[in-house]
């Protein structure tokens, strides 16, 4: 009660001296010369806090220290001027101008304190230093106040002055540093409060009793002189207001100008881009909000954690080095993302950047690129490479065999010639069919890949062989079926070779190439069908690869050796000339026939080089024949093909003087099968250049009359089949006298080749046949004997 | 858009228990499947064989026929013919099962490749059409 009763009582003391001992207009223009003041010390205040560190701040320090310094005390003495205590008053010059000095000195130590030593501490203590500058300076003032009377102070007042004055200066300081904004906006006017309320506690602390007998003192200012001295200090006041709140308006401007700058350059910027204070976001660009679907304002003030799960603080985002995260974004997808932190420095406070970069688009692109690494782009079948990563998954080290697994390699026949005359399009539109049919051919669980050109292979788990071989069945029959490709009917074959692990390789390696085996053994069986490895097969393969390696040697050493088969008149027995038979002695192997290394050099592409060797040899050996003696050579179906031939021959005959007339080129039927007009063209050149070109084999194969309409063969040569059945055999002997009557309908001559007996010959002759080859006349022997052979005759006929 | 006839026959691959009633739910589904491409055609099964005749756009017959290729349920895909065609000789039949076994078993075309069988089968199935509908 007794306390309520005080402080009522001390309100009403308070009021009774503001509204009756002063006028009250002019205290207003000293709340508002104090307002104004106190709100610009803050201003400018802010303005120093802006400014870089040197001259720029402490001149602006030192305007704003004036400023409150002059505030403060404009305050007071317009305060006082409006304070009537009822007796005429004067101003002491003294302690007048030194009460402005003290508020000068004092107001900017307190600032020098709190900008000096940031913190609560440093705002606290500069607070009452600065508080203490008003009541300092008030009393100072009114040591000076001169009245024809005596002043009488009361103590609790003076207290309760003093300390209102530190307390909201106090709480003015630390409302200036506030987090928020309205807090920060009170400072000024927390500031002002404890201007007016130590000035008014203090006005009201004091009372005046009038003494006649006092005088006022000479020299001190008149009423009239302070106004002057004030309103001076009072425009100074306003002047640094204005120009504070001009710079600091320009100061907010740019600043505001600098944050749109940053949020656009963010914007453009195609990373996300996070600001965070501490750890709630305070800023995002728009790539983050597409990235995350959400908008700018629901993201704002969230902690960083809700955005980036697993990432607690800001501070765990390493600076200039990338991690790797996931954002979730509105749906609650989580998106892989990386992310880099950057410190910046925003407004008065360092912030964390942190940008934001999608990985979706690299990362399907890695996946994709990883997916082409493993496809064959024509087909989409996965490529060898896949294929043999699959095959390592299976047998590799560590794989667990269930059952068994096979492996079928398959190959297209006559997949080749389609390629080369039907265009690269047509082979690779029939490629991806094969693919679909080979695919329509698997069960649940087989793999099939396409290894490259026309190969093909599927791995399968089977129980048993009879699994596979049916699986390689239907490989086949499928991939054998015609294809309708843009109206064009295609016929295609496919052959297959299959090994099974573990049994026929344990190894992808060594599956693979038992399955390559028993592929060529497919292909040797005359393509179109399945082989099962066998190790056998193994052997043969070798021994077939070995007996390469020695034709090849062979050739380059020039091993291979011509002999010559005679061919006499049938009618005279004279000698006509001989065929040239190559023959091939090997040290270990003995003599390897023709009809083993023919077909090898054949396939592996030699017998155009032996073809030329025994052409020349056959050339030379002829030249040293007497007469007119020719020498038959045989060009097999391949050299036709081969360009430069006619050139080749022409300059055989030339080299070894040989007349044209003298030489025989024998081809047969197969030669001319799919010709195309060049090998007829080639043959009609070496004709024109009056070399003979005869039909061999005549009778077996194709048998085709058309091809011998088509050339002007200068001789038939009938197959040694039909002479050794003839003359018993009807249906040979019928033969033959068919094909004698055509040659000399045709006008061409007949050779009888094989003549063993003398019944053949006689049935020969009788025929018509106009040359006889054989056993009966001779063996093939070697170039001397059958030059020795035909110089000796010669010599006999002459002699 | 030229029409294009194609003829071709093959062996059935089916357990011959349910063979028939496979081969008729073949021709169901065909013929709704021809009716959206504009295949008509027709399909005879007998003696474990089959020959069928399809005609249409030459890429609705292509694309036809490699499905049916792709088809396991018969092997030994041999085409009679591919060539142009004046008219739709089964136009109104999207696909028609035609013939019973002892109407056609021994008169089944021989040998094959060559445009003389595919005349033979065309006529066999045409012979074999339902004989209320076939068109005048
Ligand atoms: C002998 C035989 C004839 C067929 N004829 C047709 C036919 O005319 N039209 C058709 O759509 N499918 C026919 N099919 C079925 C196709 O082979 C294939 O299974 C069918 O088009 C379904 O293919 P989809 O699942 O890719 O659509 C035939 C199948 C066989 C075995």
């Amino acid at each position: 009660m007794a306390v309520t009763a005080g402080v009522q009582g001390a309100f009403d003391t308070l009021a009774t001296c503001l509204t009756e001992a002063h006028d009250l207009r002019i205290v207003a223009l000293a709340a508002v010369i104090c307002t104004i003041g106190m709100h610009s010390a803050y201003a400018i205040g802010g303005v120093v806090a802006r400014s870089p560190r040197g001259r720029d701040q402490l001149l602006w320090g030192a305007a704003g220290t004036l400023a409150t310094a002059s505030a403060i005390w404009a305050t007071h003495f317009i305060a006082m001027l409006a304070y009537r205590p009822g007796v005429p008053v004067a101003f002491a010059l003294d302690a007048t101008v030194g009460s402005f000095f003290l508020a000068v000195a004092l107001v900017g130590l307190g600032s020098l304190i709190a900008i000096g030593r940031p913190g609560p501490g440093g705002r606290t203590l500069g607070g009452i230093v600065s508080g203490l500058a008003i009541s300092a300076m008030h009393y100072t003032g009114m040591a000076g106040y001169d009245v024809p009377g005596t002043l009488h102070w009361k103590p609790s007042w003076v207290t309760a002055s003093v300390i209102s004055g530190v307390f909201f200066t106090v709480a003015s300081g630390h409302a200036a540093w506030s987090r928020h904004r309205l807090v920060r906006r009170s400072a000024g006017t927390l500031l002002m409060l404890g201007v007016c309320a130590a000035h008014f506690l203090g006005m009201a602390a004091v009372t005046v009793t009038p003494d006649p007998f006092r005088q006022i003192r000479p020299g001190a200012l008149s009423s009239e002189t302070l106004l002057v001295l004030v309103t001076n200090a009072a425009l100074l006041v306003l002047a640094l207001a204005l120009v504070a709140v001009f710079v600091s308006v320009r100061f907010e401007r740019r600043r505001r100008a600098e944050e749109r700058r940053l949020r656009d350059f963010a914007d453009v910027a195609v990373e996300g881009l996070l600001i965070c204070d501490g750890d709630r976001i305070v800023g995002l660009n728009r790539s983050l909000e597409q990235m995350l679907g959400r908008s700018r304002d629901s993201v704002l003030g969230r902690s960083l954690a809700e955005i980036l799960p697993g990432i607690a603080a800001a501070a765990d985002v390493p600076v200039g080095r990338e991690r790797d995260a996931t954002v979730t974004d509105a749906d609650g997808t989580s998106i892989p993302v990386r992310i880099v932190a950057q410190d910046i420095a925003l407004g008065d406070s360092a912030h964390r950047v942190v940008a934001i970069r999608d990985q979706r688009e690299r990362l399907s692109a890695e996946a994709e690129i990883r997916r082409l690494a493993h496809l064959d782009p024509l087909t989409g079948l996965p490529n060898r490479r896949s294929f043999g990563e699959a095959l390592a998954a299976r047998l590799g080290p560590g794989a667990r065999l269930v059952g068994r697994v096979a492996l079928v390699m398959l190959d297209l026949d006559r997949f080749k010639p389609i390629n080369d005359t039907l265009g690269h399009a047509m082979g690779d539109a029939l490629l991806r069919r094969v693919a679909g049919r080979l695919s329509a051919a698997l069960r649940e669980g087989d793999l099939l890949a396409r290894l490259g050109g026309d190969e093909f292979a599927v791995l399968a788990s089977v129980a048993d062989a009879a699994e596979a071989e049916a699986l390689a069945d239907r490989l086949i029959e499928i991939a054998r079926r015609p294809y309708v490709i843009d109206g064009h009917v295609l016929e295609i074959g496919a052959s297959a070779g299959i090994a099974l692990a573990p049994a026929d390789g344990r190894t992808p390696d060594a599956l693979a190439q038992s399955a390559d085996i028993a592929l060529y053994a497919a292909k040797e069986a005359g393509r179109g069908t399945w082989r099962l490895f066998e190790t056998e097969m193994t052997m043969r393969r070798q021994q077939r690869r070995d007996l390469e390696l020695d034709l090849r040697r062979a050739v380059a050493r020039r091993e291979l050796q011509v002999h010559y088969q005679p061919q006499v008149d049938a009618a005279t027995g004279a000698f006509t000339g001989a065929e040239a038979l190559v023959r091939w002695h090997h040290a270990e192997r003995g003599t390897v026939p023709p009809s083993v290394f023919v077909p090898l050099a054949e396939e592996i592409g030699l017998i155009g080089e032996i073809g030329t060797f025994v052409l020349r040899r056959a050339c030379e050996d002829a030249a040293q024949w007497p007469g007119t003696l020719t020498v038959a050579v045989n060009l097999s179906p391949l050299q036709l093909k081969e360009p430069g031939l006619v050139e080749t021959v022409l300059a055989i005959l030339g080299e070894t003087g040989l007349a044209p007339s003298r030489l025989e080129l024998e081809i047969t039927e197969t030669a001319l099968l799919h010709d195309d007009g060049s090998t007829i063209a080639t043959l009609a050149a070496l004709r024109a250049r009056g070399i003979q070109i005869s039909m061999d084999d005549f009778g077996t194969g194709y048998s085709s009359l058309s091809h011998l309409s088509r050339f002007p063969f200068d001789k038939i040569k009938i197959d040694r089949s039909f002479i050794q059945l003839a003359p018993h055999h009807a249906n040979s002997a019928s033969i033959v006298r068919a094909i004698t009557t055509l040659g000399r309908r045709l006008g061409m001559a007949v050779t009888a080749e094989g003549v063993e007996t003398e019944a053949q010959r006689a049935f020969m002759l009788g025929e018509g046949a106009s040359q006889l080859q054989g056993y009966l006349i001779s063996r093939p022997v070697p170039a001397d004997a059958v030059a020795e052979l035909f110089r000796a005759h010669s010599r006999v006929e002459t002699g | 858009m030229m029409l294009y006839r194609l003829v071709y026959r093959s062996r059935a691959n089916l357990p011959e228990a349910s063979a028939e009633a496979e081969v008729a739910d073949l021709v169901a589904r065909a013929r709704a499947a021809n009716v959206r491409i504009g295949i008509t055609g027709a399909l005879l099964h007998v003696d474990g064989q089959f020959l069928q005749a399809i005609e249409g756009p030459l890429e609705a017959v292509e694309a036809l026929f490699e499905k049916i290729c792709s088809d396991l349920r018969h092997r030994d895909v041999q085409l009679l013919e591919l060539a142009p065609a004046e008219e739709r000789l089964f136009g109104a039949w999207a696909m028609e099962q035609v013939g019973r076994h002892e109407d056609v078993v021994d008169r089944l075309p021989l040998s094959v490749g060559t445009a003389a069988t595919s005349d033979a089968t065309l006529a066999l199935l045409r012979a074999q059409l339902p004989r209320l509908q076939r068109p005048g």
